[in-house]
C-alpha cells in the first residue's frame, strides 16, 4: 500500500518535474517566474488533442509535434512579452506582469475557440492499467514516467554537456558578460525558450490525458511554481527534487482521510510557506559562492 | 586602427562621456588613465556595443563599427572587463569555451590548448570551477578568455585591480606579452605609473572628458599628471619595475 502511494506520488511528480524545470530555467536567465508557461500548458494541451483526434496519430508522434509546438510558442511569447522589456532594461515585475498577461491572453484565446467545453483525449491505449511486482499502474502513469526521466536526462545533457548549455548557465550568471563572449544573447534566449517550450508541450499532453481539456488547465503551473520554490529557484536538480516531494506529498495528504483532496492543496500551501521561513534558498539551496 | 571622434555617452542617466576623441595606432598600447568615476569603464563599454553611444562615431579599420556586441567581438575586438567577471560557477575549460564561443570546433581546440601551454596554472585547473580560484588565477583566466577569441585589439579594464603588486607585475608582464603576439592593447588603468610607462601614448580621463594625452613618457614627466595620479616628485624618475605606490 505504501509502495504503491510513493509509486503514485512519483508518476504524479514527474509531470511536475517537466512543468518545474521550464519553469525554472526561465527562472535561472532572466530571473523572474514565468506564468506565460501555463499558457503554453493550456494551448500545447488542446494543440496535442487536435493532432492526435484530427490527424489520427498515436501517442509518440501526439507528443513529439506538441512538443515541437510548445517550443514554437513559447518563442512567440519570448519574443512578443519578453524581448522588448531586454532591450530597454525594464524591472523584473514588469516581465513577471508580461508574463501573467501573456498566460491570462492564451487562457482566454482558448476559451474563445474552444469554449468552457470540456474534450477528452482520444483513447491511446487498449489497457488503461497493468500491474507489476504486485503493484497497480496506470499505463499513462508509467509513460509519464518514462517520457519524463527521458526529456530530463536529455535535458541535462545539453544543459551541461553542450556549447548551448555552457551558454545558457553563462547567461544566468552575468548577461553582459557573456554577450563580450561574442555571444548572440537574443539567439541563446530563444533557443532557451524553445526548450522550455517543448518541455511545456510534454507535460501539456500529460496534463490533457489525466485531467481532461479546460481552458484553465494551464494554472496547474502552480504545482510548477511551489515545486521549484520547494526545490530552491532556478536550481534544476531541486526542481526535480521539489517536484517528486510535491507528488508524493499530494498522494499522501489526499489519502489521509481527515485531509483528503479537498484540504490537501491547503496543507501543501503551508508546507510551501513553513519552507520559505525555514530554507528560503530551497532543498538544493546555492552551492556555488564567488570568490571575492 | 580604432577612431572615436566626438563620442558622447551617457549611463544611468549620468553623461558620462563628453565629445571625447581617441585614436588607436595598430599594434600600439594605449593606455587611458583617471580616477573613479572619470568614465573609463563606460568608454570601454561603448566601443564593445553594451552602451549606446548618444553623439559620435566610432570606426575600426577605417568603417564605422558595428553596435551589436557579439557581432563586435567576432570583428576582433574583445574587452575583459573591469572585475575579471569570470563565470564563477564554471569549470575553467567552460570559461575558455565561452570565450571561443564562435570559433569552430576544431579551432576553439587548438586555442584551449594554447592557453593551457601559455599558463599551465589553468591546464592544472582545467575542470575546476573558475570561482574557487584566487584573485591572480582569475585575472590570468579572463585575459586567456578575451584571446580566445582571436582578438586583433583588446580592451583591458583594470587588469591589476585588486591584487597582490607581485601579481600586479605579472598582469603587465603578460599585457607586453599580448603586444608581442601582434595585438593591439587599450588599457584602462588606475595603477597611472606603471601604465603610463609602458604605454604609447596615453589619454587622461576627467569626468568624462580627455583633459591631456601625450606619449607615455612625456606624461610621466608631466607636472600636473605627477601631483593628481602618481604621487609628487618622483614621476619622472620611477621605471616600470616600480610597485604601485602610483596607485590612487
Amino acid at each position: 500500500m505504501l509502495i504503491q502511494q510513493l509509486l503514485n506520488g512519483i508518476s504524479l511528480g514527474a509531470v511536475y518535474a517537466i512543468i518545474a524545470v521550464g519553469f525554472a530555467l526561465v527562472f535561472n536567465i532572466l530571473k523572474f517566474s514565468n506564468f506565460s508557461h501555463g499558457g503554453v500548458l493550456t494551448v500545447t494541451a488542446y494543440a496535442g488533442f487536435l493532432i492526435s483526434s484530427k490527424l489520427n496519430l498515436g501517442f509518440v508522434p501526439t507528443i513529439l509535434l506538441t512538443a515541437v509546438a510548445g517550443g514554437l510558442i513559447a518563442m512567440g511569447i519570448e519574443r512578443v512579452a519578453f524581448r522588448r522589456l531586454r532591450k530597454k532594461g525594464s524591472p523584473i515585475i514588469l516581465y513577471f506582469v508580461s508574463s501573467i498577461t501573456m498566460g491570462m491572453l492564451l487562457e482566454n484565446l482558448i476559451t474563445v475557440f474552444f469554449s468552457s467545453n470540456f474534450y477528452s483525449y482520444p483513447k491511446f491505449f487498449e489497457k488503461s492499467s497493468f500491474t507489476i511486482f504486485g503493484l497497480n499502474m496506470a499505463v499513462t502513469d508509467a509513460l509519464m514516467l518514462i517520457i519524463s526521466i527521458v526529456s530530463l536526462t536529455i535535458l541535462m545533457v545539453v544543459i551541461y554537456k553542450t556549447r548551448l548549455g555552457i551558454a545558457i548557465r553563462a547567461l544566468s550568471m552575468d548577461t553582459n558578460t557573456t554577450s563580450l563572449m561574442g555571444i548572440n544573447v537574443n539567439a541563446v534566449i530563444a533557443a532557451t525558450f524553445f526548450v522550455v517550450g517543448c518541455l511545456g508541450g510534454i507535460a501539456g499532453v500529460f496534463l490533457g490525458l489525466n485531467y481532461t481539456l479546460y481552458p484553465q488547465l494551464g494554472q496547474l503551473i502552480v504545482k510548477g511554481f511551489i515545486a521549484s520554490v520547494l526545490g530552491g529557484l532556478g536550481n534544476l536538480f531541486g526542481a526535480v527534487l521539489g517536484a517528486i516531494l510535491l507528488g508524493v506529498l499530494e498522494v499522501t495528504l489526499t489519502n489521509i482521510p481527515f485531509i483528503g483532496a479537498g484540504l490537501s492543496p491547503v496543507v501543501i500551501f503551508v508546507i510551501m510557506l513553513i519552507f520559505l521561513i525555514l530554507r528560503p534558498q530551497g532543498i538544493a539551496g546555492k552551492i556555488v559562492h564567488e570568490k571575492a | 586602427m580604432l577612431k572615436i571622434s566626438n563620442l558622447s555617452a551617457s549611463y544611468d542617466h549620468i553623461d558620462a562621456l563628453h565629445n571625447v576623441n581617441i585614436e588607436v595606432a595598430e599594434g600600439s598600447i594605449v593606455s587611458i588613465i583617471g580616477s573613479n568615476g572619470a568614465g573609463k569603464t563606460t568608454l570601454l563599454n561603448t566601443i564593445s556595443g553594451l552602451v549606446p553611444a548618444k553623439e559620435g562615431a566610432i570606426t575600426y579599420k577605417g568603417v564605422p563599427l558595428e553596435k551589436i556586441a557579439h557581432i563586435i567581438v567576432q570583428k576582433g575586438i574583445v574587452q575583459v572587463p573591469e572585475g575579471r567577471k569570470i563565470f564563477a560557477g564554471l569549470s575553467v575549460r567552460e570559461n575558455l569555451i565561452l570565450g571561443g564561443f564562435h570559433l569552430g570546433k576544431h579551432e576553439r581546440r587548438v586555442k584551449i590548448e594554447e592557453m593551457f601551454k601559455r599558463f599551465p596554472r589553468l591546464k592544472e585547473r582545467e575542470s575546476q570551477q573558475a570561482g574557487t580560484m584566487s584573485g591572480g588565477e582569475q585575472q590570468m583566466l579572463a585575459i586567456c578568455r578575451g584571446l580566445m577569441s582571436n582578438p586583433k585589439l583588446i580592451l583591458l579594464d583594470e587588469p591589476s585591480l585588486g591584487l597582490a603588486p607581485v601579481l600586479v607585475s605579472d598582469v603587465f608582464k603578460q599585457i607586453a606579452e599580448i603586444r608581442r603576439m601582434g595585438i593591439t592593447v587599450l588599457l584602462v588603468e588606475q595603477n597611472a605609473r606603471k601604465a603610463l610607462s609602458m604605454c604609447d601614448y596615453a589619454y587622461v580621463l576627467e569626468n568624462g572628458r580627455v583633459i591631456l594625452q601625450g606619449r607615455g613618457e612625456e606624461l610621466l614627466c608631466n607636472e600636473a599628471i605627477s601631483k593628481a595620479y602618481l604621487g609628487e616628485s618622483q614621476g619622472c624618475k620611477e621605471d616600470a619595475g616600480a610597485d604601485d605606490e602610483g596607485k590612487l
